[in-house]
């Protein structure tokens, strides 16, 4: 059986129903309407971040589900996913708030896993630079809050 | 490139070690809110100088308060009784503190008063009484009113070394039982707590594996102080006859009983139950408040529902005349067990239990639960039923399974709830501009002209106009102006263009706005006007609160919903 998905640019996506119910968003909102033809509109999502996505999820559609959230939090992220992942950060942080609004954890888990690890051992300002944060904390604020958090730097 | 909505740095910081956490708190502002949480929930120390240094820092007084673990990771430190003082005064929501700490210049005695005051909360004892439970029961465990302890160490205080020296924790009345799957809790614990601690009023356990096999069941004693019982965690799988059997003996006096079923599948061989859910709340004859949550059972036709009894279940909650003294009920479930059943008009309860209520919640479904549903959308249905709520003072319904055209009418829940103080409305559409008061004009039914409600919790609501789906203007202003007494507003994922919320003259204790921002939309901040500055901001374009005072506004004021118009054309 299969289930038609719109994106929020239009395109229509016809993808397996245990594919597509790996979003609980959509498992949920399959229950509620039953079968029938009409496409489901995910007005948050585009194209061509609905098309990843539906890739992570036929590639992972054996997985089994652990709701553990330790467990989850603590695997490494596979090599699959590693290549899967390699994409330019604006597209990473769609994926991201895709897996959020679909709620489909496990790929949330991979997404987030992977900007943290690009987090790792790295300063503020490279912090600000990677994630294009502007600061917008004066240079009095600043200077706070490493006063009141100088025990941490003190190792 | 847009900001990541502060959930989604919460989820990516919560992955991140410690040591890289440093860094993340100066990068913005709103970096600095959400990393801030997670850096001081668990502190490790690794030098007597970083023990000073965070003396000092925890003196400001900023961040003590989120502290909840401590690790010393090195003998080298020791305290004084200043020192302790000081780390005790600033850390009042400490839990745990791990590790032996060698005691300078103290008196032993005095130490343990000391921090038994100050570490109200605390559920873990320090490492120099954690190494030896056992010892720090006997000593302090008769001041506790309160503990938190896992069930591998309380099994062994209790059983191993409090019960065969007959001792008791007398002033003990709230027990809460946290399982790691090391030692689940079971009944020979439970029935040493019965022993030892005469006056536990409030227990909180799991239950993750079956009854002791050779518990003797015309053996157990029950414990009549227990009135308040939460299950937090239950797993089906290992069977839940003999449990909801045991329940029923043990604790025969509850007046609240809570729990959280955690699986849909149960053991295949498992037939005919003799005591389910309907067997145990039908000898619960003082039984007051009852709250099921089946949030993880997602499969209709589950054998969960079949151990629950939930048709004699449904059959004895909504019998009349009334055989239970039930006030406060809530059931919520992803699914509709009922939903190849038919002849009821409602999932779970009629609207005449309802009526009976104070407090109630429920996952409404479209089809079954029109009695509540069709009374509280707009444009009502014709005719409208006749049933008050007029007992009800707490409403948390979840309408995630309503077709999109479907709005809430806030006016008919002004109406036929006259008494309701805390409304949660999760999932639902509303129209974003509703005017009560001019609404009741209208219907000429102004004699009402304002509402008690104290409390409105609005959570994946859509502010769009009956027509449309696109998300419009939430004007909280007309609703805000017709509750007078409202102080307490939590907008949580809600979506709409723009926030307005005009009431120059109000003040509020708590307004939280927690949002999470869609891909592709523009976030806009909130502008917080306080004082009562008179001139009027409101809008179309930009999102506003303005007011007099706001006890406490929720750190995540920026994010805010504005959607481009290509999404809905």
């Amino acid at each position: 059986m299969s289930v038609r998905l719109l994106s929020s640019d239009s395109e229509d996506f016809t993808v397996a129903k245990e594919v597509a119910e790996r979003s609980m968003l959509i498992k949920n909102m399959l229950e509620d309407v039953g079968d029938n033809d009409n496409p489901i509109p995910l007005p948050n999502v585009t194209a061509k971040i609905l098309r990843k996505v539906i890739e992570w999820c036929e590639h992972h559609l054996g997985d089994p589900v652990t709701n553990d959230e330790n467990e989850r939090r603590n695997t490494e992220i596979d090599e699959w996913d590693q290549k899967f992942m390699e994409v330019d950060q604006e597209t990473l942080f769609d994926i991201i708030l895709a897996a959020n609004y679909l709620d489909i954890k496990p790929l949330l888990d991979v997404g987030c896993k992977t900007v943290a690890n690009m987090i790792k051992g790295k300063t503020a300002e490279e912090i600000r630079k990677i994630f294009n944060i502007v600061n917008d904390l004066t240079p009095e604020e600043e200077a706070q809050i490493r006063k009141e958090n100088e025990w941490a730097e003190d190792r | 490139m847009r900001e990541l909505p502060n959930e989604i740095i919460q989820q990516i910081l919560s992955r991140t070690p410690r040591r890289d956490l440093v860094p993340c708190i100066t990068t913005s502002r709103q970096w600095h809110q959400v990393a801030i949480h997670r850096f001081y929930d668990r502190i490790e120390l690794n030098s007597l100088a970083q023990f000073k240094a965070l003396l000092r820092c925890l003196s400001y007084g900023t961040h003590g308060s989120l502290v909840h673990h401590i690790r010393f990771n090195t003998a080298e430190i020791t305290f004084t009784q200043d020192e302790f003082d000081t780390l005790a005064r600033w850390t009042p929501n400490l839990l745990t503190c791990d590790y032996t700490v060698q005691l300078r210049e103290m008196d032993q005695e005095k130490f343990a008063k000391l921090f038994v005051h100050r570490w109200k909360k605390l559920t873990l004892l320090p490492g120099w009484h954690a190494d030896k439970p056992s010892e720090w029961m006997m000593a302090l465990g008769p001041q506790l009113t309160q503990i938190t302890l896992d069930s591998l160490r309380f099994h062994t205080v209790c059983c191993v070394t409090l019960l065969p020296a007959n001792f008791s924790l007398g002033n003990l009345t709230t027990v809460t039982i946290k399982d790691f799957g090391r030692l689940p809790t079971n009944t020979p614990l439970l029935e040493a707590l019965s022993q030892m601690c005469p006056n536990i009023s409030t227990l909180t356990f799991d239950i993750m594996e079956p009854p002791e096999e050779d518990l003797d069941f015309d053996a157990v004693q029950p414990a009549l102080s227990v009135v308040s019982l939460t299950i937090s965690k239950f797993d089906p799988q290992i069977g839940t006859n003999w449990w909801f059997e045991y329940l029923q003996l043990k604790y025969p006096r509850l007046t609240y009983l809570s729990f959280k079923i955690m699986d849909d599948y149960i053991d295949g061989n498992y037939e005919d139950p003799t005591s389910t859910l309907y067997t145990l709340v039908k000898n619960l004859t003082d039984l007051e408040s009852l709250h099921i949550n089946l949030q993880q059972i997602t499969n209709p036709q589950s054998d969960v529902f079949e151990a629950l009894d939930i048709e004699s279940f449904r059959l004895w909650l909504n019998t009349s005349p009334r055989t239970h003294r039930i006030s406060s009920f809530s059931w919520f479930c992803p699914c509709n067990p009922f939903s190849l059943t038919s002849g009821h008009p409602y999932t779970m309860t009629s609207a005449a239990t309802a009526s009976q209520l104070s407090s109630f919640g429920q996952t409404l479904y479209n089809n079954r639960d029109g009695w509540l549903l069709d009374w509280i959308r707009s444009p009502q249905r014709h005719p409208v039923p006749t049933t008050t709520f007029d007992k009800l003072v707490t409403l948390d319904v979840d309408g995630r399974f309503l077709s999109l055209t479907y709005r809430v009418d806030m006016t008919s829940i002004f109406i036929r709830m006259p008494k309701l103080l805390y409304l949660t409305l999760r999932n639902f559409s509303m129209t974003g501009n509703e005017d009560p008061a001019t609404k009741l004009v209208m219907m000429d039914d102004s004699r009402r002209c304002s509402h008690p409600l104290r409390s409105l919790h609005l959570c994946h609501v859509s502010a769009s106009p009956s027509n449309t789906l696109e998300p419009h203007t939430l004007d909280m202003t007309a609703i805000l102006d017709f509750c007078p007494d409202l102080d307490q507003l939590l907008l949580f994922n809600c979506l709409c263009r723009n926030l307005i919320i005009d009431c120059p003259q109000r003040a509020f204790s708590q307004v939280s706005i927690l949002s999470f921002v869609p891909e592709g939309i523009q976030c806009n901040q909130v502008r917080l006007i306080l004082d009562g500055k008179s001139h009027s901001p409101a809008s179309e374009s930009s999102s506003v609160i303005n007011c007099k005072a706001i006890d406490r506004f929720d750190s995540e004021a920026y994010i805010h919903l504005s959607l481009p118009q290509q999404h809905y054309s």
